[in-house]
């Protein structure tokens, strides 16, 4: 038993998640780490309520460099879920073994942010992000929805970089 | 099995659209509106996709019971009890678990789960535990 699914999804948990994601991997909780989220009442009620029947737990980034690792050994299936790739890259920085896998939802458009996709866009931080993690060996998949074929970082930082003027 | 969504107007389309959102592309589900050039247009319409898919079991969701597209479906139904099932009243959530569940579900199961599921997707908000995290390793 592990973390079924590392995901970056900037809305969190939705319908998408709840509908598609835990029909194709098992899954009993969902982690979500996130310091914005972590700190925002509000938004954490909201999660509550969007994760049902699953149970949840809301972690800054250095909780869950504890909390990561007790998903991963537990007995049971955890979703990993935090709102941006900038978080994932902290957690591979600190030594936090979520899998391997990272899968990328949507990232919508942003100030800054170039649009790589119908879902997708990144700015330059998220992309040292990306670039950073591919570096250490961590798998990246950008995947909406469980039938989509996952592209790989390669396809979308050359997609980036094409844009680069 | 396929999955036909009928309305009063744009709906099934709306419908069919907030689903592909959620769900994704679903290939087996077809939207037939009932539109401003009246009833036999709509039936001529239905009916025709109803014999394209002759070979089919086919659950039909419409907007409201006993209107045009309602009552056509369900006259469609009294001449094809054997493959056809109709609910009335659809709505998003019955619509998304029955148009994930089209490929490995019998027709009479997957009546029962519209309406069950239609049904359960109603409701207020519901006040939660103050705990913030519930989960357990």
């Amino acid at each position: 038993m592990t973390i079924t699914l590392a995901r970056i999804d900037d809305r969190v948990i939705h319908g998408q998640t709840t509908t598609r994601w835990t029909k194709a991997r098992s899954v009993q909780g969902i982690l979500v780490v996130g310091d914005d989220i972590a700190q925002d009442d509000l938004r954490k009620k909201v999660l509550k309520a969007a994760a049902g029947n699953l149970k949840l737990g809301i972690y800054t980034t250095e909780q869950a460099v504890e909390s990561v690792p007790k998903g991963k050994d537990s007995a049971k299936d955890f979703f990993l879920i935090s709102n941006s790739p900038k978080t994932f890259a902290e957690l591979v920085r600190l030594g936090v073994d979520f899998g391997g896998k990272l899968n990328v939802g949507p990232m919508n458009t942003r100030e800054g942010a170039k649009v790589l996709g119908r879902t997708v866009a990144i700015d330059e931080k998220d992309y040292e992000a990306f670039d950073y993690m591919e570096q250490q060996g961590i798998e990246i998949g950008f995947q909406l929805l469980p039938d989509d074929e996952p592209k790989p970082w390669k396809t979308m930082k050359a997609k980036y970089d094409s844009l680069t003027s | 099995m396929k999955l036909l969504v009928v309305s009063h107007g744009a709906f099934c389309q709306g419908i069919l659209d907030s689903y592909q959102m959620i769900a994704g592309e679903n290939k087996d589900i077809f939207a037939i509106s009932l539109t401003d050039t009246g009833i036999q247009d709509f039936s001529e319409r239905l009916n025709k996709q109803l014999t394209e898919l002759e070979s089919e079991d086919i659950l039909i969701l419409t907007d409201i019971k006993g209107g045009t597209p309602y009552n056509e479906a369900y006259k469609y139904y009294l001449s094809n009890e054997e493959r056809i099932r109709v609910v009335a009243g659809m709505n998003l959530p019955m619509v998304i678990e029955v148009g994930l569940n089209l490929a490995n579900t019998k027709l009479n199961d997957l009546a029962e789960m519209a309406i069950e599921i239609g049904k359960n997707g109603i409701e207020g908000i519901v006040e939660e535990a103050a705990e913030d995290n519930d989960l357990e390793f």
